[in-house]
């Protein structure tokens, strides 16, 4: 990184390809002296939820747990960075536990960035199989964070 | 529009409050919970001004008659949206005819209903707030009954979609777990309230026993305590010689000790005067924890200074600063 407060080209460059790759739309950079945003411009997603059922590039293949492969199986996976919560800061019982029945669309984790608690939803109604990832661990975008047996 | 449908009494329309009009003898009325209102608001996107509902008695039910966003904050109750469960600190949209539900609080004693825009009530002496004292400000210048109908500014004008992630909706970390509590003292449990305080003009009148049991006890919040005043137990606080004193304006903070001995801290819809000796003040970055401190636990003075409560104070507003950013960028990168 630069030490001057200047923004970079060429660095601005190297982000916005790394964002394309990524399938992130939007970043803010903060500086001293400098606020950069930058907005991916896209064609409206359509089908948002459906490509949570298979993301075959995200995970390194080598751990691909087997249960992943069974074909019954579907992960609900990160839609930004944060830090992953299976219980709400103010409650003591989890959102969700294991064996419990979910609906598609709801909540059955939280990211928190900061301040800000954002839901982590059910892409489809189903049982929930497993939780991926530890209570306040710090996750990507497209981590696989729990797993749901989708209902017949 | 939302329809009142429980009768719980003492709900009012509040905003920040009505600030400027003490010299005129109108005192500031406003949220308890100024902290949980705001956010509120900037869960919403509303302006800083934008008016509320504190609820402090509870199941508090209330009928959508338009679609609309709403929030959640303050004390953690469990609320409901039809049957869905809602979590704390939270937005969401409503659909014309849901009914939201919201329950006896797990911790805290007031809870803020915010609607997207704001309620719609006209604007008295600068402020949306109800002065119950006036009986003005606010809806018609009383607490909300069963039946009332609110508006929301601006209702009509917008359209949100109601795709899956808003219908969700979103929400802070409550800011009991961002800010830090005045520090812990020995023999205070969970459940009391720690708030910083200034020693005030009348402190050095009482005797040293009454200020070591000031700092030193924990003060138990009685039944006779609402928005105008937190009457207190503990030990009587004598001073050393009668102090008597004309009448003289006093803020929401200040911690009076009347001839009984035993302190009252003042509050929102206080009287802007009185003559009682002021023995300290709770610096303005607590107030908040006050307001949701419950009838029956204890309060603990924490000595502060005046550079520390002026810091407190920056805190608490570089606090919103960064839930506001995070807010408008999580909402902006939604479309």
């Amino acid at each position: 990184m630069t030490e001057k407060n200047e923004v970079d080209i060429g660095e601005l460059r190297q982000i916005t390809s790394w964002l394309a790759a990524a399938d992130v739309e939007f970043i803010e950079i903060g500086r001293p002296a400098a606020t950069v945003r930058l907005t991916m411009e896209k064609p409206p997603r359509t089908k948002l939820r459906t490509r949570t059922v298979h993301a075959p590039d995200d995970a390194d293949g080598a751990s691909e747990p087997p249960i992943a492969a069974s074909a019954s199986s579907v992960a609900v996976t990160a839609h930004c960075a944060g830090i992953f919560l299976v219980t709400h800061p103010a409650r003591s019982t989890p959102l969700v536990s294991v064996g419990a029945r979910v609906d598609g669309g709801e909540i059955v984790g939280l990211l928190r960035i900061a301040q800000l608690c954002v839901p982590v939803l059910a892409p489809v109604d189903g049982v929930v199989v497993g939780t991926l990832v530890a209570h306040g661990a710090t996750v990507g975008y497209g981590t696989r964070l729990i797993e749901l047996a989708p209902s017949a | 529009m939302i329809e009142i449908l429980s009768s719980s009494a003492l709900a009012t329309v509040q905003d920040q409050g009505r600030e400027g009009y003490l010299r005129y003898g109108v005192g500031t009325a406003g949220a308890m919970d100024r902290l949980a209102l705001a956010v509120g608001n900037l869960l919403l996107g509303n302006p800083d001004d934008a008016a509320g509902i504190e609820i402090p008695m509870f199941p508090f039910r209330v009928r959508f008659l338009a679609d609309m966003a709403f929030a959640i904050t303050g004390a953690d109750c469990p609320a409901r949206l039809n049957e869905r469960a809602l979590l704390p600190w939270w937005t969401v949209q409503a659909k014309e005819g849901d009914v939201l539900t919201i329950g006896v609080p797990t911790s805290g004693t007031r809870c803020y209903l915010t609607l997207a825009g704001g309620v719609d009530v006209p604007v008295v002496l600068g402020s949306r707030s109800t002065q119950l004292r006036g009986q003005f400000g606010g809806y018609d210048g009383r607490q909300l009954q069963k039946g009332d109908v609110l508006k929301a500014v601006g209702e009509g004008a917008r359209t949100m979609p109601l795709d899956a992630p808003r219908a969700a909706g979103f929400g802070t970390v409550p800011p009991e777990f961002t800010l830090p509590a005045a520090s812990a003292l020995p023999g205070a449990t969970a459940d009391e309230t720690a708030v910083r305080v200034l020693p005030a003009a009348e402190y050095e009148c009482y005797c040293p026993e009454s200020l070591e049991a000031f700092w030193r006890e924990g003060w138990k919040v009685t039944p006779q305590s609402d928005r105008y005043g937190y009457r207190l137990a503990g030990p009587t606080l004598t001073a050393m010689h009668a102090v008597e004193k004309r009448s003289h304006g006093i803020v929401p903070g200040v911690i009076q000790v009347p001839h009984n001995g035993h302190p009252i801290i003042q509050l929102r819809d206080a009287q802007p005067s009185g003559g009682y000796p002021k023995i300290g003040t709770v610096i303005e970055a607590d107030l908040w924890r006050l307001a949701q401190a419950r009838i029956g636990t204890k309060i603990r003075f924490v000595q502060t200074t005046y550079p520390e409560a002026v810091a407190a104070l920056e805190e608490l507003g570089g606090y919103l600063a960064r839930v506001r950013n995070l807010v408008e960028l999580f909402r902006s990168s939604r479309h």
